[in-house]
């Protein structure tokens, strides 16, 4: 795999968890804004 | 009759999620991405996510909730309550009744394969197959296209269907707390388990053929990953990007309309839209990407793979998988798991798609759950017997165009255009926010009311001009298919009438009702 390939996968994988994580946090902390 | 509500706000999140996680997930999105452009995809893949589909679940998700508080869980009677001066767009509604009832019957004998499959994992019926040859005709065979050694007839087939029909109906009886909400909340909880035990164990695979060290999992992930960036300026690599986005969120369909409907209006829609979104992509890029192709590509190695890639998506699953997991440890359990889990996300999807008729008959002609289930059972099940006994005459692949393609893209235009355009974006902004757990950022105000739109009618118009206008003339149909084709339209164009019909029916009673008190 090229640099490009890990770049791409690793972002990509980080910009889905990092939204996940975000909205695991808020819906199960039950947060208000 | 009191209206039925979701028991947590997790389920309908995990019930939507688990109506958008579909074979799409671990299928097409691996082969779309590695034939377009690699992890260049990945560019118009975001920008289609932000674009497209987040506004469309949210506008799903907000006109459902605001339709269910005038007590209609279908499209057609949420777009009369948006536009109620116009008499006819109850009957765009339609779309969002016939669109899911179509896909419903040919979605669920392709799910009663799977259940099959996964039997045949665990009891090696396919294990005597050890090429794409024999694997091919096991599947044909299967199927009842051909008759050889594996299968003398459709009835195993058959038997698959009956127990994946019978089970759905019964879900649907069983209601939407006690039925819908738990089996998407366990089965999600599996799917989840199967689908990392087996990414775990495909990236653990290394190079497991000692002779060619280059067919290992770092680059079979290459593969995948490895941008193309000089693909980045073909059309069709944004179309299928686009597309992507479109069918993996289940936009369009009208199911999620129907599961917003039982939200209060004191209920979140922009959180849980959010959350139901990322969940699928979890399932989808991570999850996903991270199966098929870097296990075909340590088997079969790059030439192989790219083959496999272009015969489509169906064929890595039902023919490549199933060989390549026999050449692993424990493959008869890991292609247990590889089925159940494709099962899963299967009926978690079909029971969405099975909701819209039956709340229709429930909400509209006041029938309880169980009458309204044994109705829609009746005619779905007299309607999926076209498709298992055409299924070699492209009846499948005709339903799967207008019911699948065609009725998503339209519907999702005409939604998208009634929410920002004819309900007005100041309402539809606020209605949005009722209730909200998050603040959406205000450039999406402007995204939904132009991009959104402007994206949608750029799909459809590309869309028409290069498969919907072949398909429509029959351009590429053999003579001999001509008219199965035509009867399939015959009958799909009867379905729509008849709902159709119904909705005119259900009106026509309402303004009488009206004027007699």
């Amino acid at each position: 795999m090229t640099p490009g390939g890990w770049i791409f996968m690793l972002t990509s994988w980080a910009v889905i968890l990092g939204l996940f994580g975000y909205c695991l946090y808020r819906t199960l902390g039950g947060r208000k804004k | 009759m009191s209206r039925e509500r979701w028991g947590s706000k997790l389920g309908v999140i995990l019930a939507v999620a688990g109506s958008a996680i579909g074979l799409g997930n671990f299928l097409r999105f691996p082969v779309q991405a590695a034939n377009n452009g690699g992890g260049a995809f990945m560019i118009p893949y975001f920008i289609s996510f932000f674009l497209l589909g987040l506004p469309l679940m949210w506008i799903e998700w907000t006109i459902g909730r605001f339709g269910g508080g005038f007590e209609h869980s279908t499209a057609p009677g949420m777009f009369h309550t948006l536009w109620q001066k116009n008499r006819f767009i109850k009957y765009f509604g339609v779309i969002g009744i016939f669109g899911p009832t179509v896909i419903f019957i040919y979605y669920i004998y392709v799910e009663s394969w799977l259940l099959g499959y996964s039997v045949f994992a665990l009891t090696g019926k396919y294990a005597a197959c050890s090429d794409s040859v024999s694997m091919q005709n096991f599947l044909q065979a299967y199927q009842g296209l051909v008759h050889n050694e594996h299968f003398s007839g459709i009835g195993t087939a058959y038997l698959f269907f009956l127990i994946t029909f019978v089970l759905n109906i019964l879900v649907m009886c069983m209601g939407l707390s006690a039925g819908i909400e738990k089996v998407c909340k366990w089965g999600l909880l599996v799917l989840f388990i199967f689908a990392t035990a087996i990414v775990i164990r495909v990236l653990t695979l290394g190079a497991p053929d000692t002779t060619r060290p280059n067919w290992n999992v770092v680059n079979g992930l290459g593969f995948m990953w490895n941008p193309r960036w000089h693909e980045l300026t073909q059309a069709k690599v944004w179309l299928a990007a686009a597309g992507q986005i479109f069918f993996t969120l289940s936009c369009g369909i009208g199911v999620i309309l129907t599961y917003a409907s039982y939200l209060t209006r004191q209920d979140d829609v922009a959180l849980s839209g959010l959350t139901a979104a990322t969940t699928n992509e979890v399932a989808e890029v991570i999850l996903g990407g991270s199966i098929v192709i870097p296990a075909a590509f340590i088997f079969l190695g790059p030439i192989g793979t790219q083959e496999v890639a272009k015969t489509g998506a169906f064929n890595l699953g039902f023919v490549t998988m199933p060989l390549v997991l026999q050449n692993v440890a424990y493959g008869q359990f890991f292609g247990f798991m590889w089925f159940f889990l494709l099962f899963i996300a299967g009926v978690t999807s079909s029971i969405s798609l099975a909701l819209p008729a039956i709340a229709f008959l429930q909400d509209e002609f006041n029938l309880d759950r169980k009458t309204a289930g044994i109705i829609f059972a009746v005619v779905t099940f007299n309607l999926c017997q076209v498709v298992i006994f055409g299924n070699s005459r492209g009846v499948l692949g005709e339903m799967d165009f207008w019911g699948g393609t065609f009725c998503l893209v339209l519907f999702a235009t005409v939604e998208a255009i009634l929410f920002a355009w004819v309900f007005g974006m100041d309402k539809a902004w606020d209605e949005l926010h009722t209730g909200s757990d998050i603040h959406i950022p205000r450039i999406y105000r402007y995204i939904i009311k132009y991009i959104t739109p402007a994206f949608l009618f750029f799909i459809l118009g590309f869309w028409f001009v290069q498969e919907g206008l072949p398909t429509l003339l029959m351009k590429n149909v053999p003579a001999e298919r001509m008219p199965f084709i035509i009867g399939t339209r015959v009958l799909l164009i009867d379905l729509f009438a008849a709902l159709a019909f119904g909705v005119w029916f259900v009106w026509r009673r309402q303004r009488e009702r009206r004027r007699s008190e």
